[in-house]
């Protein structure tokens, strides 16, 4: 799947999302957590990569394997640094409710898509950036790679 | 985006009208809440009931809404739905927001810290 760079078209990315996992046999909490996470990636890729600029392609690769998923989002604006993603950074979602101005506003994104997904790679080559997001199936069934794209 | 809002006692019921709260309106919403805050209302319960999706955006705009509070005030939540939640829980915002099942409940829950 593939949209323009503008936050209009994500809503339609991550209901094909959250649609290809319900027939993986997730349930409606779970396709909806996946679906969130590639709203996020996508958010950012426009936002960040592509500094909200329209006009850039975001792709978006849905794999479903026998014993996980894999979704793909790639943009070929500015790289992301890795240490967002390092798990030694410190999650924003570790703060103290009660201390007001310490509550996140923002850098959930990522905090959202680390929590939720099993596995969550980053590349840049060729001045593509590719954001590799992984989630274990629990019950394995058999099946060969069905790419979508 | 489309906002309902209308006064129950001293507390201001703010209803998103649209499915999504997400990255595509959350400066909007946010500003219109930040209007609201500014203008006097101290009370605020927030109806997500027709809200069937919010990202980290659209709990960005919320969280930034409680922060203009300064303290001064309450703004609860209430109606989310089982996508929602998972959000609040996730995020463990659900440790920051006082979350109630209906506006009814949110409503009468304000009315007692008060008196």
């Amino acid at each position: 799947m593939a949209i323009t760079s503008d936050l209009r078209n994500v809503p339609l990315i991550g209901q094909a999302i959250q649609r290809l996992c319900s027939l993986a046999a997730l349930s409606d909490i779970e396709s909806h957590q996946i679906a969130l996470c590639v709203v996020e990636a996508v958010n950012n890729a426009i936002v960040h990569a592509y500094d909200r600029e329209a006009q850039h392609e975001v792709q978006v690769i849905f794999a479903q394997y026998s014993d996980r998923l894999i979704v793909q989002i790639c943009d070929a604006g500015h790289a992301m640094d890795p240490k967002h993603l390092a798990p030694q950074t410190a999650s924003p979602l570790d703060f103290d409710p009660c201390c007001l101005e310490r509550i996140p506003e923002r850098g959930l994104g990522l905090a959202i898509i680390r929590t939720t997904m099993d596995e969550v790679a980053y590349t840049t080559s060729h001045g593509k950036n590719i954001l590799t997001l992984t989630r274990f199936l629990k019950s394995c069934q058999p099946g060969s790679a069905r790419p979508e794209e | 985006m489309q906002l309902d809002q209308r006064k129950a006692g001293d507390a201001l019921i703010v209803t998103p009208l649209e499915d999504r709260l997400d990255a595509r309106v959350a400066t909007d919403f946010k500003e219109r809440m930040i209007e609201l805050i500014a203008s006097g209302n101290t009370i605020i319960v927030l109806d997500l009931s027709k809200v069937e999706f919010i990202d980290s955006s659209g709990l960005g705009a919320i969280v930034s809404s409680l922060k203009r509070m300064g303290g001064r005030g309450e703004l609860v939540v209430c109606g989310l739905r089982e996508t929602t939640m998972t959000l609040f829980k996730l995020t463990r915002m659900d440790r920051v927001f006082q979350v109630f099942d209906s506006e009814q409940q949110a409503v009468s829950a304000l009315s007692g810290n008060k008196g």
